[in-house]
């Protein structure tokens, strides 16, 4: 068994690569990294399963909700091999496996983490529901509606760019309770909504890329026990701050050694075939800095990981908000670059270059979604002015 | 080599050192001529031992390796300090790998000391070079280093290719002629001689001296330009801080916020390039070439950016001679044409990665 490594990191590592080579056939990685809709969330409903048999579902989690209490290293050692293997990503698991142990951990209470994480474990999906058509970057101007009705609160209102919902069992939900507060941050309640309840109707987004990954909710007269609240009336927005810290850069560390580990299948691919763009001076130069960009990028996250491991003083960082603004926008000028290198080739739906599916136009349009998701980028630069360099506000 | 903890005093008491002689007064004076700056710099530097800090213990040395002296330029570029620090400090280190010991005993203690400093080539690129007749060498080369430089490091060769390199004491055997260069903190001079006996003459077949010389100087530049980049970028923030238009500090408009955070991203990005580079280079890695490449590359362009956008976002003021956003712009702007252009350093970076990929290695993996 893998865990049984744990105090030896490097056989730890061994064993994760080992499992990972048995448990995903050969060829069987690159098929599963590009599949979409409905094929993606097999696969990755399929991974999870997978993972959860030898216990590298929850690795992160505390013992007693059904972790394996594994070090910050540890997890950078699995995900560090699932990004060289291109094992099938976790993506619509993410709100499950952070924020919901993020959140009902600290502000939970017993029957709620009874209820709830040991399902999440065994791979149940949740969404969040925070966003909302005019509560973006604003988000605690956000206006859904929660009336306390007897042991209910009844919901009406609706969200938006809610990832995976319509794949959902479960959403973490931020209302407005008090409309009157003084300010607008103390009027809001968080819930845990069963999307099976009355009321709760999904409507998938489609994207620019022509997939769906996240929908609006809407809800009309949806009732909600009391039981389900998660802290105190009005108190909600506090613990929405915990949901949005609850990740310590792991998720961000992944994505990058994917990208990583596309960037040098990529090149590879164009050496091993002499591909023309290699030929081209300026193409060529330009490649090379976003090399050296790529490595600037892995090397700040690996900082902000020791940060978070608690190896370097408390207090404010920003290292979280120039890593999200580095990584999305290197990630959309790598693929503007990929666009530019397979000439015409990359207009074709479907379009893969160089050995990486998708190294045509879907990619560069998908970027966007990182540039503009999870504060937007220009959020980000405000963080990094006010917080950072203390420039006024 | 130099633990965490000596490159942090290192670094700190640098700083104070710095900030102190560099005061913006005492740079003006020295850019109108007016001072002795450079001359007392490099005296403080060698009581220091920032002269000696790179150099193995047996040649007078301290033994603390590059990245001491990265942490050395990074400081010379914050404070925009006047010297031939890169010359010297990056060609000790060089002769300190390819000189036999006899020859070094005459330079390397000297150099550590201060009594000398030393010169080494302006233009590493194969486009300028001395042409070698049996032993004598004849014409013309740019040479970063002052004047009175005790030993000249010059390239040899024809028809754009470096064949070996030669040592030479120019004060006995070439005229150097100072070149009056838009950055007036590092002295370029031109080099010239006919039929002049060089101390050595070392072979470079295969181009590895060269490449190496090349590895030395461009970590070098890059880490000046790394804090030259911090240091203006510094002044620009405090300065959007405390300038008051529309009755707010400027640094409060959005459009000037992001500016700013924006340089902030350049820097530190270049900063981990720079470290990836200089951890490659101390460690002896066959990448290092590569990673040296791309961060000067990298770090010269970023320091000229940031130096013009910190010129702009000064308005009126930043476009003067009397304050001190002009110096840091044309010491970025000297960084980059220096040695060779940066489309070239990546051409080669190129060149290392088919190599490397091809012999089955990735140049992106990280020490656990």
């Amino acid at each position: 068994m893998i865990l049984d490594h744990k105090d030896d990191l490097k056989a730890f590592r061994g064993a994760t690569r080992q499992w990972i080579h048995d448990t995903l056939p050969p060829g069987e990685a690159d098929r599963l990294s590009v599949a979409k809709g409905d094929e993606m969330m097999r696969a990755q409903k399929w991974w999870m399963a997978e993972r959860h048999k030898v216990g590298l579902a929850t690795p992160h989690w505390p013992r007693e909700y059904g972790g394996a209490d594994l070090s910050l290293a540890h997890q950078i050692v699995i995900a560090d091999e699932f990004a060289r293997a291109n094992a099938p990503s976790t993506d619509i698991f993410t709100i499950s496996l952070n924020h919901i142990p993020g959140t009902l951990i600290p502000f939970g209470t017993d029957a709620q983490r009874r209820e709830h994480l040991p399902r999440v474990a065994e791979g149940m999906v949740w969404c969040q529901g925070f966003s909302e058509p005019g509560a973006g970057s604003d988000l605690a101007s956000l206006r859904t509606r929660a009336v306390r009705d007897g042991d209910h609160y009844v919901v009406n209102g609706q969200k938006i760019w809610s990832s995976y919902s319509m794949y959902a069992e479960w959403c973490i939900l931020l209302t407005r309770t008090d409309p009157d507060a003084p300010r607008k941050q103390q009027g809001i309640t968080y819930f845990l909504l069963d999307m099976k309840s009355p009321g709760v109707e999904v409507r998938p987004i489609k994207k620019s890329t022509g997939i769906s990954l996240f929908s609006e909710l809407f809800f009309d007269d949806v009732r909600i026990p009391v039981s389900n609240r998660v802290g105190e009336e009005n108190q909600g927005w506090s613990v929405a701050q915990a949901t949005l810290s609850s990740e310590r850069g792991i998720l961000v560390f992944e994505a990058t050694e994917r990208q990583r580990a596309r960037l040098e299948r990529y090149y590879q691919a164009a050496l091993g075939r002499d591909a023309p763009w290699l030929q081209d001076q300026q193409l060529r130069r330009e490649f090379m800095s976003l090399y050296g960009e790529t490595q600037s990028l892995r090397l700040q996250i690996r900082e902000l990981l020791q940060q978070n491991s608690g190896e370097h003083g408390g207090g404010y960082s920003i290292v979280p908000a120039v890593v999200k603004l580095v990584s999305s926008a290197l990630r959309q000028k790598v693929a503007d670059f990929q666009v530019r290198a397979a000439d015409f080739g990359g207009q074709a739906v479907g379009a893969s270059a160089e050995g990486v599916d998708d190294a045509g136009l879907f990619d560069f349009i998908d970027s966007y979604g990182y540039t503009i998701s999870a504060g937007t980028n220009e959020i980000m630069r405000n963080l990094i002015a006010e917080r950072g360099l203390n420039l006024p506000r | 080599m130099a633990d965490e903890e000596d490159l942090v005093a290192l670094r700190d008491g640098a700083r104070r050192v710095l900030a102190d002689a560099c005061q913006s007064p005492s740079l003006h004076a020295f850019w109108d001529g007016a001072s002795g700056l450079e001359r007392s710099l490099w005296k403080t530097a060698a009581e220091l031992g920032w002269l000696a800090a790179g150099l193995p213990e047996d040649d007078g040395g301290l033994g603390l390796g590059l990245p001491a002296l990265n942490v050395l330029h990074q400081e010379f570029g914050r404070h925009v300090a006047p010297g031939p620090f890169i010359a010297s400090l990056a060609a000790g280190q060089w002769l300190a790998q390819v000189l036999p010991p006899e020859k070094r005993v005459d330079f390397l203690p000297a150099l550590a000391a201060g009594e000398i400093s030393l010169g080494a080539p302006a233009v590493l690129d194969g486009s300028e070079t001395l042409a070698v007749r049996g032993s004598a060498l004849s014409g013309r080369v740019r040479v970063l280093g002052w004047s009175d430089c005790a030993l000249a490091i010059v390239p040899v060769g024809a028809g754009g290719r470096i064949e070996s390199w030669a040592l030479i004491q120019p004060q006995d055997v070439a005229t150097l002629t100072p070149i009056d260069n838009w950055d007036r903190s590092r002295s370029v001079c031109q080099l010239d001689c006919r039929a002049a006996a060089p101390l050595a003459l070392i072979p470079d077949p295969s181009g590895a001296l060269s490449r190496g010389l090349l590895r030395q100087l461009v970590l070098a530049v890059a880490a000046d330009s790394v804090g030259a980049a911090q240091g203006v970028a510094e002044k620009t923030v405090e300065y959007m801080k405390t300038r008051v238009q529309f009755e707010k500090p400027i640094g409060s408009f959005q459009a000037l916020k992001h500016r700013a955070a924006d340089l902030h991203i350049k820097i530190a990005s270049n900063e981990r390039l720079l470290a990836q580079a200089v951890n490659t280079a101390a460690a002896e890695h066959p990448d290092a070439d590569l990673w040296a490449a791309l961060a000067k590359a990298g770090a010269t362009e970023a320091a000229a950016f940031v130096a013009g956008d910190c010129v702009q976002l000064h308005g009126g003021i930043g476009h003067t001679w009397s304050y001190d956003c002009h110096m840091f712009l044309k010491r970025a702007r000297f960084n980059e044409a220096l040695l060779c252009n940066n489309r070239r350093l990546r051409d080669l970076a190129a060149e290392d990665l088919a190599e490397a990929v091809r012999s089955g290695r990735s140049p992106l993996e990280l020490p656990e």
